[in-house]
C-alpha cells in the first residue's frame, strides 16, 4: 500500500506546495509576487512528476478508489499544463486589477488539486471530495475582485447554484449506493441492474450534477453571468481547466460503471449535447460582451464534446479527448487576446472595442483571426481537425441526425465568429492600445496560435496519444 | 441561285456605293440630308447607276437576266401558286425600282440638302475605294448574260447544277408568253421617269400621299413595324421575364427565405436565447429543475 | 521519389506571403517590395507550371507526378498527383494570378500587404484543391479558400461589402459542411479517402444518391447553380477588381472540377439518376438568369450573372456525360476563367477612372478609349461564344453533347447562347457606343500600359485557343475518355446487377 504512494506523488507534491505557499504568503511580507513565480514553478514540477509516473499501466490505489493510468494522467497533464498557463498569462492583468494576491495562486493550486482528484477518482465519494475542492475554490476565485459588484454577484450566484448541482449530485451518488451497495465504479459496474429504475434515476441526477459543471444545456445558466462578472483570468480558468476534469468524471462515469445502461443515458447525452451546440451557437450571436460571448461559445463547444461522448465507443471518447485539447489551445490563445486589451491600464471587453484593432495591431488581429477561424472550424486551423475527429467518430455510429446538427450549429456558431473578424479587419479603427505585454503573454498567444495554425502540418501525434486511451 | 450569283455583285455595288457617299457626306447616313452632288462625285454616281439598274433588272444588264428568269419560271409551273408569284414578282420590281431611283436620286440630284456640311467640301472618294467599285459594277453589268447559259440554259451540256439542286416536277422547257418576258423590263423602264417625277420635280405628290396616308407611311416608315413587333413579342417580355426573376425570384424569394430569411429567423432566436438569460438566480434554479425533471419524465416514459 | 514539383507549386506562394508579412510596414516602399515580392514568386509558379504541362504526358489517363506521404496516420495521406482535366485548371490559377497581382495597382489603396498576402494564399490553396487526390485534404483546401477570400471582400470589398462577405462565407460553408459529413462516411463505407483506390473500387451504389446530394449541395452551391447562385453578384459587386477576378476566373472552377472529379468519378450511378435534376437547374440558370443580366444596371453585377448562365452551360456539359459535353465544360471553364476575369477587369479599368460601376452613366467610350473598346470587345464576343474565340469551342462542344443526350434540353440551352448575345451586346453599345453623356468622361485616359499587357495577355489565349484548342483538347482527351469508359461501366454492371434482381 505504501509502495504505491510514489505513484500519487504529484498530489502529495501539489498539496504540500500549497501549504508550503500559504505559509510563505502569511509569514513572509510582500511576498505576492513570490508565491506567485512558485506556483508556477511547482506546477511545472508537478507536471515533470507526473510524466515520472509509469504512464501506460492500470495503478489502483486505495482500496480501488484511486485509479491511475494513461488516461487520467493525459488529463492531469492538460490541467496543469493549461492551469500553468492561466498562471503565465495573466500576471500583469492580476497586478493592475489589484488582486494581485497570495490567495489567489493558491486557490488556483487547490482546485487544480481538486481536478486532480476528480480525474483519478475510481470511486463515488472520493469524485465527491475532490469535486467539492475544486469547487469551493472556484466560488472564492469568482468572487475575487470583491470591490466589484459583478464580481461578488457571480461568486455569489455559482455558489449558490453549484450547491444546488451539488446536491442533486449527491442524492443521485446515495442513490446509486442503494441500488448497487457500493460507490466504488468497479463493482458497481458489476452490480448493475439495467431494469431499476433507481438506478436511472441516479445516473440522471450525477449527469445533471456534471452537465453543470461543464455548463451543458439547460445547466448553463450560470456559465454566462460569472464569466462576465469574474475578473478576465478567472474566466479563463474557469473556461478552461474545470471542463478538462469534469469531461474526464463524465467519461469516466458514463464509460466505467454505467456502460451497460448505454442505452439509458445515450438519449440524455445526445439532448444535452444538441441543446447546448444549437443554444450556444444562438446566444452568442446576439452578445456584446466578449466575455460572455465566449461564455456561450464554450458552451457550444461543450455541446460538440459531448457528442463524441454519446456516440458509446472508444473512437467517440478520444475524438472528446482531442476536442477539448484543442478546445483549451484555442480558449487560451483567446484570451491572452482579451489581455491585451488594455489601454491606460484599464482593460476592454466590449466586441466593439475590437473595432479596427487589425490597423494598430496587425500581428495581434492576425493571430485572433487565426484562434477565431479555428473556434469556427474552418480548415485548415486545428479547430477543424477537432471537429473532424469527431464527426468522423460520430457518422461511423451512424447518428448521422447529431452530425448534422452539429454541422449546422457550426455555420451558425461560424457567424459570430466572423462577426469579431469582421469589427477586428472591416470597420473604423479606434485608439492604439497599449503594447508592453508581459513575456508570459506574447509566449501563451505565440504558442496558441503557432499550434494552432500549424497543427495541420503533423496532426497524428495528438491522434496518437490520445488513441492509447481506451476506456472500454 | 442565279439571282443570288448576281445580286452579289449588285447588292456589293450598291453598299459600296453608298459607303462611298456616306463618307464624303462625312458620316451622314440619311438620304433626306443628300442631294445635288452627282457633279461632285462622278465615278460613285454612275457606279451606283449601274447597280441600280442592275438590281432594278434593266434589260440587258445582269439583274434582268435573273429577275426575269425568276419571274418567268414562277409563271411557268403554270398552277395559281406560279402566277401570284410571277405578279407578286412583278410588282415587286416595279416597287423596287422605284425606291432604288428615290435612292440615286435623292442622293444624287435635286437639291443639295446638308445643312452641316457645305457642298464644296464634297469630294470624290479615294482610287482605293473606286476600284472595287468598278470591279463590281462590271460584274453587275454582264455577269448575267455571261453566265446566263451556265446557270439556267436549257441545252446548257456542261449542267453547273448537275444534282445538287431536285427539282419538285421537272419544268416545262416551253417558253412563256412573249408579253410576260417584256413586261418586267418595260415597268421597270417606265419607273425610272416615274421616280424621277416623284422624287426630284414634284415632291408635292409624295408629300400629298404622304399626308393622305399617314398610317400607312408611318407603317411603312417604320418598316412594317416589325422591329416594333420583335420588340413587343421576344424583347419585351424576356425584359419582363428577367426583370421578374431578377426581383422576385432572387430577392423577394430565393434571398428572403433563403440566406437572408435564416438569419433574420437565426437573429430573432437569438434575440429570444439572449431574453432567457435574466440575471435571477431563482429562474436559474428553475431552469436547472426544470430541464432535470424533463430529463427524468423523458426517461421514465420510455 | 522525383522532384515534388506539385507540392512545390502549393508551398511556393505561401513562402511569398511568409516574406510579405515580414517586409517592414513602416518603410515607404514597402508596397513596391511587397508587389514585386507578390509578382515574382505567382511569375515563378506560372512558369513551373508551364513547365509542368510541358512534362505532361497526355497519352496515359493514370495520375502523375503523384506524391504519397503519411498524414493523418493510417487514415489519410497527403496525396497530390494530377491528370489531363487538373493541369489545366493548375495553369489557370498560376496564370490568373499574376494578373490579378498586377491589376491591383489603382484598386487597392491600403493595406496592399495583406491584400497581396491573400492572393498568395488563395493561389496555393487553390492549387492545392485542384491536385489533391484524397478527399479529406481536398476539402482542406476547398473550406481554406474561404477565408482568404472572406477577407478580400469584407476589407477591401465596396459599400455592401459586410453583407456580402458574410452571405458568400456562410452560404459556402453551409453547402460543404455536409460534403464533410459525406466525406466521413464514404470513409466508413469504403475505408478510405484515396480518391484513386476509390475510383478502383467504386462505393456501394446503394448508399450513392445520399452522399451524391451531399456533394451536390457544397458544389452547388460553389458553382453557383440555381437557386443557390445569389450569393454570386452580392459577392462580386463588393469585391475589388482582383478579387473578382480571382473569384470569376478560379473559384468558380472549383465546383465544375468538383462535379467532374467527384460527383461523376465517385456515383456514377447517382449521377445518372440526377441527370434531369442538373438538366433542369442548369436550364434555369442558362435561360432565366440570362433574362436576368439583361436588365441589371450595374455592369459588374451583369457579369456575375452572365458567369451564373455560363456556369449552367459547364453543369449542363459535366452532365451529358458524353465526351465532347465534359471537354465543352472543361474549355468553357478555362475559356470562362479567362474572358470572366478580362471583363471584370475591364468594368475595373471604368471603376477606377470614374468610381462608377452604373452602364447607365456611360456611353460613347469608344472615341475616348479606342484600345479599351477594341480589348472590350474582344471579350464580349468571346463571352457570347463567337466563333473564333475559346468561348465558342466550349459552348459548342457542350451543344453538341446534349443534342446527343437530349434535343430539347439542346435547343433550350442554345436560346441561352442568343441571350448571352443579347445582353453582352447590349451592355457593349450602351457603354462603348452611344453618345457621350457624362461630362466626366472626356478627362478619362486611354488604358495604360499594365492594363493593356494584363488584357492582351488574357485576350491572346482566348484568340488562340479560339482558333487552335488542339493543346487543351489533346491535354483532357485520354483523362476524359478513361472516365467515360469508368462511367459506362459502373452503369452497366449496375444495371446488370438490377437485373439479376428481377429476374431473382
Amino acid at each position: 500500500m505504501i509502495d504505491n504512494l510514489n505513484f500519487i506523488y504529484p498530489e502529495i507534491f501539489i498539496s504540500l506546495s500549497i501549504m508550503f505557499l500559504l505559509l510563505l504568503g502569511v509569514f513572509k511580507k510582500n511576498s505576492n509576487s513570490l508565491v506567485y513565480n512558485f506556483s508556477i514553478i511547482f506546477l511545472i514540477f508537478t507536471l515533470a512528476l507526473i510524466f515520472n509516473n509509469p504512464l501506460q499501466s492500470n495503478i489502483y490505489l486505495f482500496n480501488d478508489s484511486y485509479e491511475i493510468n494513461f488516461f487520467s494522467s493525459f488529463m492531469k497533464i492538460l490541467t496543469i499544463s493549461s492551469g500553468s498557463f492561466v498562471l503565465i498569462a495573466s500576471s500583469r492583468y492580476l497586478r493592475i486589477f489589484k488582486i494581485f494576491q497570495i490567495e489567489y495562486s493558491i486557490l488556483l493550486l487547490s482546485s487544480i488539486l481538486g481536478m486532480m482528484v476528480m480525474i483519478s477518482s475510481n470511486d463515488l465519494i472520493v469524485f465527491y471530495i475532490g469535486l467539492e475542492l475544486q469547487s469551493l475554490s472556484l466560488y472564492v476565485l469568482a468572487s475575487f475582485n470583491r470591490d466589484q459588484i459583478k464580481s461578488s454577484e457571480s461568486g455569489l450566484k455559482y455558489f449558490i447554484l453549484s450547491a444546488l448541482s451539488s446536491g442533486l449530485l449527491l442524492y443521485g451518488c446515495s442513490l446509486i449506493y442503494g441500488y448497487t451497495g457500493s460507490t466504488n465504479f468497479i463493482i458497481i459496474s458489476e452490480n448493475i441492474d439495467p431494469i431499476k429504475y433507481g438506478l436511472t434515476f441516479g445516473i440522471v441526477f450525477i449527469l445533471v450534477g456534471l452537465a453543470f459543471k461543464i455548463s451543458a444545456v439547460p445547466f448553463h445558466m450560470w456559465a454566462p453571468d460569472v464569466y462576465e462578472g469574474s475578473p478576465t483570468s478567472v474566466t479563463l480558468f474557469f473556461a478552461v481547466v474545470p471542463k478538462i476534469a469534469a469531461l474526464t468524471v463524465f467519461i469516466r462515469f458514463l464509460y466505467v460503471p454505467f456502460i451497460n445502461m448505454i442505452d439509458q443515458w445515450q438519449i440524455i447525452v445526445i439532448f444535452l449535447s444538441i441543446a447546448s451546440m444549437i443554444f450556444g451557437a444562438l446566444a452568442a450571436i446576439g452578445q456584446k460582451n466578449l466575455k460572455r460571448l465566449v461564455a456561450y461559445s464554450s458552451i457550444g463547444h461543450m455541446g460538440f464534446a459531448l457528442a463524441g461522448l454519446s456516440t458509446g465507443t472508444n473512437e467517440g471518447v478520444q475524438s472528446s479527448i482531442i476536442y477539448i485539447s484543442i478546445y483549451i489551445l484555442m480558449n487560451l490563445g483567446l484570451f491572452s487576446c482579451l489581455f491585451m486589451l488594455k489601454r491606460n491600464d484599464k482593460y476592454y471587453e466590449n466586441i466593439d472595442d475590437l473595432s479596427g484593432f487589425s490597423k494598430n495591431h496587425p500581428l495581434i488581429s492576425l493571430s485572433l483571426l487565426i484562434i477565431l477561424f479555428s473556434l469556427a472550424g474552418i480548415p485548415p486551423m486545428a479547430g477543424f481537425f477537432a471537429k473532424f475527429y469527431l464527426f468522423k467518430a460520430i457518422v461511423k455510429e451512424s447518428m448521422y441526425f447529431l452530425a448534422i446538427t452539429g454541422l449546422l450549429s457550426t455555420v451558425i456558431s461560424a457567424f459570430y465568429y466572423l462577426r469579431i473578424i469582421k469589427i477586428i479587419y472591416f470597420d473604423q479603427e479606434k485608439e492604439k492600445y497599449d503594447s508592453d505585454y508581459s513575456i508570459g503573454l506574447k509566449l501563451t498567444l505565440s504558442l496558441s496560435t503557432l499550434l494552432i495554425l500549424l497543427y495541420f502540418i503533423y496532426p497524428s501525434r495528438l491522434v496518437e496519444i490520445v488513441s492509447r486511451i481506451n476506456i472500454i | 441561285m442565279f439571282h443570288l450569283f448576281t445580286h452579289a455583285f449588285f447588292k456589293a455595288l450598291l453598299f459600296l456605293g453608298s459607303g462611298s457617299v456616306i463618307h464624303s457626306f462625312k458620316d451622314e447616313q440619311d438620304i433626306n440630308q443628300m442631294g445635288g452632288v452627282w457633279k461632285k462625285l462622278p465615278y460613285t454616281w454612275v457606279l451606283m447607276i449601274i447597280g441600280t439598274l442592275a438590281l432594278t433588272g434593266f434589260p440587258l444588264l445582269s439583274g434582268f437576266y435573273s429577275k426575269d428568269a425568276i419571274i418567268e419560271y414562277a409563271y411557268l409551273r403554270g398552277n395559281t401558286a406560279g402566277y401570284y408569284a410571277s405578279t407578286v414578282g412583278i410588282f415587286t420590281a416595279l416597287l423596287t425600282s422605284i425606291y432604288s431611283w428615290r435612292l440615286i436620286f435623292k442622293t444624287f440630284h435635286g437639291d443639295y440638302n446638308n445643312n452641316k456640311l457645305k457642298i464644296d467640301t464634297m469630294h470624290e472618294s479615294p482610287l482605293v475605294m473606286l476600284i472595287p467599285l468598278i470591279v463590281l459594277a462590271i460584274g453587275a453589268l454582264f455577269t448575267g448574260y455571261f453566265f446566263k447559259e451556265l446557270f439556267i440554259g436549257h441545252s446548257s451540256s456542261n449542267n453547273f447544277w448537275t444534282d445538287s439542286i431536285k427539282f419538285l416536277s421537272p419544268l416545262s422547257l416551253d417558253h412563256p408568253p412573249l408579253w410576260i418576258i417584256y413586261f418586267t423590263p418595260v415597268i421597270v423602264v417606265l419607273s425610272i421617269p416615274f421616280s424621277y417625277y416623284l422624287f426630284v420635280k414634284n415632291k408635292n405628290i409624295t408629300n400629298w400621299l404622304k399626308n393622305e396616308n399617314k398610317p400607312l407611311y408611318n407603317f411603312l416608315i417604320n418598316k412594317w413595324y416589325f422591329d416594333e413587333l420583335y420588340d413587343y413579342i421576344f424583347v419585351k417580355p424576356s425584359k419582363k421575364i428577367g426583370i421578374f426573376f431578377w426581383k422576385n425570384i432572387d430577392i423577394k424569394f430565393i434571398d428572403k427565405f433563403g440566406p437572408d430569411g435564416i438569419s433574420n429567423l437565426i437573429k430573432i432566436f437569438s434575440n429570444k436565447a439572449v431574453k432567457f438569460q435574466s440575471g435571477y438566480i431563482y429562474q436559474y434554479a428553475f431552469i436547472m429543475l426544470l430541464g432535470f425533471s424533463a430529463l427524468l419524465t423523458y426517461l421514465i416514459l420510455i | 521519389m522525383n522532384f515534388p514539383i506539385l507540392s512545390s507549386l502549393i508551398l511556393l506562394p505561401l513562402v511569398g506571403s511568409l516574406f510579405i508579412l515580414f517586409v517592414k510596414s513602416d518603410s515607404s516602399n514597402t508596397h513596391q517590395s511587397s508587389k514585386y515580392v507578390a509578382l515574382f514568386t505567382s511569375f515563378v509558379n506560372f512558369f513551373i507550371s508551364i513547365y509542368l504541362w510541358y512534362l505532361f504526358d497526355n497519352t496515359i489517363s493514370e495520375f502523375q507526378f503523384v506524391e504519397d506521404k503519411e498524414w493523418l496516420k493510417g487514415f489519410v495521406n497527403y496525396k497530390v498527383g494530377i491528370d489531363g482535366i487538373s493541369i489545366l485548371f493548375i495553369l489557370l490559377t498560376t496564370f490568373i494570378t499574376p494578373l490579378s497581382i498586377i491589376a491591383i495597382n489603382n484598386s487597392i489603396s491600403f493595406r496592399l500587404k495583406e491584400f497581396l498576402i491573400a492572393i498568395l494564399v488563395m493561389e496555393s490553396l487553390m492549387i492545392g484543391v485542384f491536385c489533391s487526390l484524397d478527399l479529406i485534404i481536398f476539402y482542406l483546401f476547398f473550406e481554406g479558400g474561404l477565408i482568404p477570400m472572406f477577407l478580400i471582400i469584407g476589407i477591401w470589398g465596396g459599400t455592401r461589402r459586410i453583407y456580402s462577405a458574410f452571405k458568400f462565407f456562410l452560404f459556402t460553408l453551409l453547402g460543404s459542411v455536409l460534403m464533410l459529413v459525406a466525406i466521413i462516411a464514404i470513409y466508413w463505407i469504403t475505408g478510405t479517402t484515396d480518391v484513386v483506390q476509390l475510383y478502383e473500387f467504386g462505393i456501394d451504389w446503394k448508399y450513392q444518391n445520399l452522399l451524391w446530394l451531399a456533394f451536390f449541395s457544397s458544389f452547388a452551391v460553389k458553382t453557383p447553380m440555381w437557386p443557390v447562385h445569389t450569393w454570386l453578384p452580392d459577392a462580386h459587386v463588393e469585391a475589388p477588381t482582383a478579387g473578382s477576378v480571382f473569384l470569376a476566373a478560379i473559384l468558380l472552377k472549383l465546383a465544375g472540377y468538383g462535379f467532374i472529379r467527384f460527383s461523376l468519378g465517385l456515383f456514377p450511378i447517382a449521377s445518372d439518376f440526377f441527370t434531369p435534376l442538373i438538366y433542369s437547374l442548369s436550364l434555369i440558370a442558362i435561360v432565366f438568369i440570362s433574362l436576368v443580366a439583361l436588365m441589371q444596371d450595374d455592369m459588374k453585377k451583369l457579369i456575375a450573372y452572365s458567369s451564373v448562365a455560363h456556369m449552367g452551360f459547364v453543369t449542363l456539359g459535366i452532365f451529358t456525360l458524353t465526351q465532347q459535353g465534359i471537354e465543352g465544360s472543361i474549355i468553357q471553364m478555362i475559356s470562362h476563367g479567362l474572358v470572366s476575369a478580362a471583363l471584370f477587369l475591364c468594368v475595373g479599368v471604368l471603376y477606377d477612372r470614374t468610381h462608377s460601376r452604373l452602364i447607365n452613366s456611360y456611353g460613347g467610350i469608344v472615341s475616348i478609349m479606342p484600345k479599351y473598346a477594341v480589348v472590350f470587345m474582344i471579350f464580349t464576343l468571346a463571352a457570347i461564344g463567337l466563333p473564333g474565340t475559346s468561348g465558342f469551342i466550349g459552348e459548342f462542344l457542350i451543344l453538341l453533347g446534349a443534342f446527343q443526350k437530349s434535343i430539347i434540353t439542346a435547343l433550350i440551352a442554345s436560346l441561352g447562347v442568343i441571350f448571352a448575345a443579347a445582353y453582352m451586346l447590349w451592355l457593349y453599345k450602351r457603354v462603348v457606343f452611344g453618345n457621350l453623356i457624362n461630362k466626366e468622361l472626356f478627362k478619362i485616359p486611354d488604358l495604360n500600359k499594365s492594363e493593356i499587357f494584363i488584357l492582351w495577355s488574357l485576350a491572346i489565349p482566348t484568340l488562340f485557343f479560339g482558333f487552335y484548342p488542339e493543346p487543351l483538347i489533346n491535354t483532357i482527351e485520354i483523362s476524359i475518355q478513361d472516365l467515360i469508359q469508368m462511367y459506362d461501366l459502373n452503369l452497366s454492371s449496375y444495371a446488370e446487377f438490377n437485373g439479376d434482381d428481377l429476374i431473382k
